[in-house]
């Protein structure tokens, strides 16, 4: 939906030469304070968390944990797991659930009371049985156009596959996490220490990354308008090359979790809210409530969901060498050396800030050249030297 | 006596009288209800006349006139018209009135005959035609009714004109005939007919229509009698400003509510892209607003979009958009006028809570050939009329289409290249008279849009209507109408977002409808018109279908609906004295939804859903499912406390069987129609109004005001999620409830001179509730909200600015109160991501919305024999560039949430059309 608003606009915007897209700030909300609960109980392993925070002001996005919280999840036969707030991370409940009781056909709900006396509880989400991932792949599109924009972006889209029948469920939603590799313009070559120094072998101790996100995307489907429990190439999310995601190796994590009806309403719901809003023929936004309510105050609203799932999990891959010569590497996202006026900046560094790296010069040129910092240790752009387990060639 | 009258006589015959003396120079002269010797007074004090009168005449008088830079014979023809005087110019500077009675009844009569003044101006004979005339010095037509020799001169009797317009034979609605001395007359129905009831004798009368000259005649009745009175359009001297009482275009103020407007006194209006569109027009004045910018349909008076009902001739349209709602369906050159009934609703219109759009086509010219038609950015036009038949039979055909595809595929983007965005219209009209007594009309009308995002949506839709009306007059006083109407609605939407759940959705809606009315003149003050019409429904919702080869899409048949809705109608009004005039109607309509049907029943202590079902009741075809009678009680008071001020009243009761589901913020091309069933009722409005109007015409102003309130019961509503594609039995996705709505209206119009146009205000409010017993059944937990189109303020002005006639300079301005939103209210985060916790339904606004824009007419040269006119307009839409928000979104961010606007047009577009028509500036 996001990409046919998009599509809408620009038809506009040609046909009236007008349209544009503005950032909106709203003022004066009047916000409240309510309780979320943030739990998906998996059949992963044993180790289960539930988060449990406040809703936080618009204009002031901070993370405010619920503290000393009593947790409590029950399953059918009333068996009571209790969860413990971890000591180093506020809000962060863990608990252990027999891996005997995380089998399909198991339900369970959340119990919990705040230290100001509130007490909550959730309705009994069954746990469903999820069908292995058929399949994820991705296709290269090199014409891709968002936002009001003629320059097309160029990228790879990926997919998935359900594939399975009616003894599993018919709600899905799946959650990806990316890990790409990515490297820094230059080595390390010469850099201030106190003095200038220059190796004779270039270091690549920081030259290249590995950088793990989730996205942010909330993908559901139901299969229930479909004559089979078969949904074939389901849109996940579209990666551009404008960044260094598709240089070298980029691998993507699916993990599938089958939905009861009433969460994936629930889902649905965000998602409509979160990704749909705006276009001409959507729906409006609207209140979405989770299975969560409050025992002692009745017209308190709670936010979140208590979700029970069975996941089953896929990871591919895609390296330059499977996109080469297909996607379009139009980006040249290299770091650009030049050369100060003056040095004191380096020279006059505080100790705290060394080793302070200078660049490499361009070629056919001498002398002292420089670049920050993030371009020549790739750390800084929030990745790790380590190599991901999965890593192997 | 009789040397002047003879005087007189020759004055009158031979003119010459006026010629280039002093009664040629102008002043200008400002009186409301002065006494005529005050007048008299200022008069010989500016112009060095002297009068000549008798003393005691001058007290009864008063003088209203109001004038700037005309010449003194106007103005004294202006000043006396309401009086019983006429005047006699003696040379040197002698004014002496005269009773106007006192010299007419000695004219010799002859039938027929035309007794004219001559203007000897400075133009001799051959120039005179070469431009086009100004206004033209009164001419006083003559006219014998009836047989001398019949004449019985106790008793009243009825006189019958028939008003047309000479230009194309068209019966003139709306004209009046006014007798000064009886302070009476009448005004023509759809027929251009109007019947008075006289003692016989000779009068002198005023024929006014909107658009044409004024007819001076003088009416020798001597029997009971018909007679044709011919009027010409009327081309404005640059200078001229009217005067007298009567207004001759006045938008508001005959019934409560009731907006009219003839598509020529807003053709200079600017627009987007140059598209004249009567529904925008339709925005500025009060009452009637749109959630936003180019959506398609229109709130009336708090009214949800589905209230409304359009009607094109006697064609209901179901879907009023062309281009995503940013012009209308309507092609405003088949257009002649438009009323807006959304106060008191005359008994014979029903089916709609909130307004009744009455579009009334243009027929064709009945003399010769005529075509016109336009190119704007966006679209191009042309129409032709003319004689089938000569004086019996006319046509007019239309046709309008886009070419916006042409720009799309000549932009760099495949996106765009592979889009397309469509649409055209066509209409016919054809109408027989075979006499005096019986005609024949034939409307057709075709609509079409298309458009298609990158292959991955796909809609298309059209309307297509036929309407055939057969009017039959029996007498003078009794009229009758039967009319055959069809009308079809239908679309197709087509889904490929995901090849596997792509979809195809085939949707119908037809309208078969047959109506007989009376209209029955009981006496001068007493008119009952009555009569019956009967509409079947046939939709067919249609069947989600799977599209392409990979869709996995699984059949859902929405199902068909069949319904005769039958309505009786009585409207009466009554003048009970001259001042106090009362109306009632009465309205009683049976809606019967008809089978095959599956009804489920529902357990009704859970929510009604699928898993609540407990069992189903078949019906069998043509086997009555519901029933449903509505009656409704129309009422109106009109009470003019003078000639200048009137108050009025009514309460208006309506009801409505179809409604339009829709979930989305403006009526989209997939949204459906549906009928009251098993489950949905009826719902029903209620509406108390009043209104104060006055005429200020020393200013020539006319200034109205309007309350109104208005409760709607059985309001369908869809709950949060609902998709009417998914799941086919609409009472589990929707809830009925109550809507409110209040307001008071403004408007000060100036219909005349240089300057004229209309600034309305409209304080307004309009709410939803949407209470029931269970808590599923309620939408905001029952609480009270504002609908999408509450928008309290809203103020428009349109302002038009006559350099001369060749160039016009428009402008409108809109302002208003942003229209209710609901935003997100904090943030929290879940499963590493950040979601907005959203306020309760429509809490908050989108800023207020400004927009000014202008427009330029450039009219071509005023030469009298020309082939071909045309005109140059330019417009500049959105004059200030504001970015006026068309939706508000979110859209989640890593860390937060971040709020985009998006303006559909946030800078000034500058368009430039290009109108032609046969003939000459006055051609029409």
């Amino acid at each position: 939906m996001q990409r046919i608003r998009i599509i809408f606009y620009i038809v506009l915007l040609s046909i009236f030469h007008g349209s544009c897209i503005d950032e909106y700030h709203a003022a004066n909300l009047n916000s409240t304070k309510k309780i979320v609960v943030d739990a998906q109980i998996t059949d992963e392993s044993e180790n289960q968390t539930i988060k449990i925070s406040y809703s936080t002001a618009i204009h002031n996005v901070v993370w405010k944990p619920v503290l000393d919280a009593n947790v409590e999840v029950l399953n059918r036969d009333g068996q009571i797991y209790i969860f413990e707030e971890l000591n180093n991370v506020q809000g962060v409940y863990n608990g252990k659930i027999a891996e005997a009781d995380l089998i399909p056909g198991n339900a369970f709900k959340i119990r919990f009371s705040t230290t100001e006396g509130a007490m909550y509880e959730s309705g009994f989400e069954e746990m469903l049985a999820c069908p292995a991932i058929d399949s994820v792949y991705y296709e290269i599109d090199n014409d891709r156009y968002f936002g009001n924009s003629f320059e097309p972006e160029r990228g790879v889209e990926f997919f998935i596959d359900l594939k399975t029948d009616d003894n599993y469920s018919s709600q899905y939603r799946w959650q990806l996490k990316e890990t790409y590799e990515y490297r820094s313009t230059w080595p390390i070559q010469t850099y201030w220490d106190g003095r200038f120094i220059t190796l004779p072998t270039p270091d690549y101790t920081y030259y290249a990354c590995y950088r793990t996100l989730p996205i942010n995307q909330i993908f559901s489907a139901t299969t229930s308008n479909l004559d089979q429990n078969v949904y074939l190439k389901y849109p996940l999310h579209f990666v551009n090359n404008r960044t260094q995601r598709l240089f070298y190796r980029y691998s993507l994590l699916v993990k599938q979790y089958s939905l009861t009806e009433q969460s994936f309403n629930y889902w649905e719901k965000l998602k409509g809210n979160n990704q749909n809003s705006g276009g001409l023929y959507d729906s409006q936004p609207q209140k979405v409530m989770g299975n969560v309510v409050c025992i002692t105050n009745p017209n308190e609203e709670v936010l979140g969901y208590f979700g029970v799932s069975s996941v089953s999990s896929h990871r591919i891959f895609v390296t330059r060498n499977d996109l080469h010569q297909k996607l379009i590497y139009d980006q040249n996202l290299d770091c650009v050396q030049w050369q100060p006026t003056r040095w004191d900046f380096v020279t006059n560094s505080s100790e705290e800030t060394w080793p302070v790296y200078l660049a490499p010069p361009p070629e056919d040129k001498v002398g002292l050249w420089y670049a920050p910092k993030w371009c020549i240790d790739c750390r800084l752009e929030g990745g790790t030297l380590e190599i991901p387990e999965f890593w192997s060639k | 006596m009789q040397r002047i009258i003879l005087f007189i006589l020759s004055s009158i015959l031979f003119g010459g009288l006026y010629a280039q003396n002093i009664v040629n120079d102008t002043i200008s002269v400002h009186f409301l209800n002065s006494s005529m010797s005050e007048f008299v007074e200022n008069f010989e004090h500016k112009t060095g006349l002297k009068f000549i009168y008798k003393e005691d005449w001058l007290k009864t008088t008063s003088i209203t006139v109001n004038v700037d830079n005309v010449p003194i014979n106007e103005v004294l023809e202006k000043a006396l018209f309401r009086t019983p005087y006429t005047y006699i110019f003696v040379e040197p500077n002698f004014i002496i009135l005269v009773f106007k009675e006192s010299f007419v009844n000695k004219i010799p009569f002859y039938d027929g005959i035309e007794i004219s003044y001559e203007q000897a101006e400075g133009l001799g004979q051959q120039d005179k035609n070469k431009y086009l005339k100004g206004r033209q010095p009164d001419e006083k037509i003559v006219i014998n009714i009836g047989n001398g020799v019949k004449v019985v001169n106790s008793n009243k009797v009825n006189i019958q004109a028939k008003i047309i317009d000479i230009e194309n034979n068209d019966p003139l609605i709306g004209a009046t005939l006014f007798i000064e001395k009886l302070k009476t007359g009448a005004a023509t129905g759809v027929d251009g007919n109007l019947t008075l009831s006289l003692y016989p004798g000779i009068y002198s009368a005023e024929v006014s229509s909107i658009g044409m000259a004024t007819v001076k005649c003088l009416l020798n009745i001597k029997s009971s009698g018909a007679f044709k009175i011919e009027m010409v359009k009327e081309v404005r001297s640059i200078d001229e400003v009217t005067v007298n009482a009567e207004q001759k275009y006045k938008i508001r103020g005959s019934e409560v509510g009731l907006d009219k407007i003839a598509i020529k006194s807003v053709k200079e209006l600017p627009s987007l892209m140059g598209e004249k569109d009567i529904i925008k027009i339709s925005q500025m004045l009060p009452g009637v607003v749109s959630v936003s910018e180019g959506s398609s349909g229109i709130n009336v008076r708090g009214g949800s979009a589905d209230q409304n009902m359009f009607y094109i001739g006697n064609i209901p349209l179901y879907n009023t958009s062309h281009l995503f709602g940013f012009f209308s369906a309507i092609n405003s050159t088949v257009v002649k006028n438009f009323s807006i009934y959304k106060g008191h609703v005359p008994a014979k219109f029903g089916g709609r809570l909130s307004s009744i759009f009455d579009v009334e086509t243009r027929t064709g010219n009945k003399n010769k050939f005529f075509a016109q038609g336009g190119i704007s950015p966006i679209s191009a036009n042309i129409s032709a009329e003319g004689p089938i038949v000569k004086d019996k039979g006319t046509y007019v055909v239309s046709a309008r289409s886009s070419y916006s595809d042409w720009i799309l595929q000549r932009l760099p983007n495949d996106d765009l290249r592979n889009s397309s965005v469509f649409f055209y219209d066509l209409s016919g009209n054809i109408n027989y008279e075979f006499d005096e007594n019986n005609s024949l009309s034939l409307f057709n009308y075709y609509s079409s849009d298309f458009f298609n995002l990158n292959k991955l949506n796909e809609y298309y839709y059209s309307n297509l209507g036929s309407g055939l009306n057969y009017f039959h007059r029996f007498t003078s006083r009794l009229k009758s109408n039967v009319s055959l109407v069809y009308a079809r609605y239908n679309f197709n939407s087509k889904d490929m977002n995901n090849a596997t759940e792509a979809y195809s959705h085939n949707y119908s809606l037809q309208h078969t409808e047959a109506k007989a009315s009376l209209a029955w003149l009981l006496s001068d003050k007493h008119s009952l018109s009555f009569g019956i019409n009967s509409i079947l429904y046939n939709i067919n919702r249609g069947i989600i279908e799977p599209y392409g080869i990979n869709s996995k899409r699984s059949l859902n048949n929405l199902g068909k609906e069949n319904a005769i809705e039958s309505a009786m109608f009585v409207d009466d009004s009554y003048e009970i004295t001259k001042n106090l005039k009362v109306y009632g109607g009465v309205r009683f309509s049976v809606f019967n939804n008809i089978g095959p049907s599956d009804v489920y029943l529902y357990d009704e202590n859970l929510p009604r859903e699928y898993n609540a079902i407990t069992d189903t009741l078949s019906f069998e075809n043509g086997k009555s499912v519901v029933r449903y009678s509505n009656p409704e009680l129309r009422l109106a008071f009109d009470y003019e406390l003078s000639s200048f001020n009137s108050i009025k009243f009514s309460y208006n009761e309506m009801s409505q069987n179809l409604f339009l589901l829709s979930n989305t913020y403006s009526v989209a091309p997939t949204d459906q129609w549906k009928l009251s069933d098993y489950y949905i009722e009826p719902a029903r409005s209620r509406q108390i109004s009043g209104g104060y109007y006055q005429n200020i015409i020393s200013m020539g102003l006319s200034v109205s005001s309007e309350l109104y309130y208005k409760t709607s019961g059985n309001v369908l509503e869809f709950k949060d999620g609902a998709n009417f594609i998914n799941t086919k039995d609409v009472e589990i996705m929707t809830l009925q409830g109550d809507q409110e709505a209040y307001g008071a209206e403004f408007m000060v119009a100036k219909d005349e001179g240089k300057l004229n146009g209309w600034i309305s205000y409209a304080y307004s409010r309009s709410f939803m509730k949407f209470k029931g017993e269970q808590p599923w059944e309620e939408i905001n937990d029952g609480i009270v909200y504002p609908s999408n189109f509450d928008k309290p303020h809203v103020l428009n002005v349109v302002a038009n600015y006559k350099f001369n006639r060749r160039i016009i300079l428009s402008s409108n301005l809109l302002y208003s109160t942003g229209r209710p939103i609901t935003l997100p209210q904090s943030i929290y985060f879940m499963n590493g991501s950040s979601y907005a916790d959203y306020s309760d339904r429509n809490e908050y606004r989108i800023p207020d919305y400004f927009r000014m824009d202008l427009s330029l007419t450039i009219e071509g040269n005023l030469k009298a024999n020309k082939k071909l006119h045309s005109s140059w307009s330019f417009n500049v839409y959105n004059l200030t560039g504001r970015k006026n928000p068309y939706t508000v979104y979110f859209v989640s961010q890593n860390y937060g949430l971040q709020g985009y606007q998006y303006s559909v047009i946030g800078v000034p577009v500058i368009t430039v059309s290009w109108n032609f028509k046969l003939g000459n500036y006055a051609a029409d």
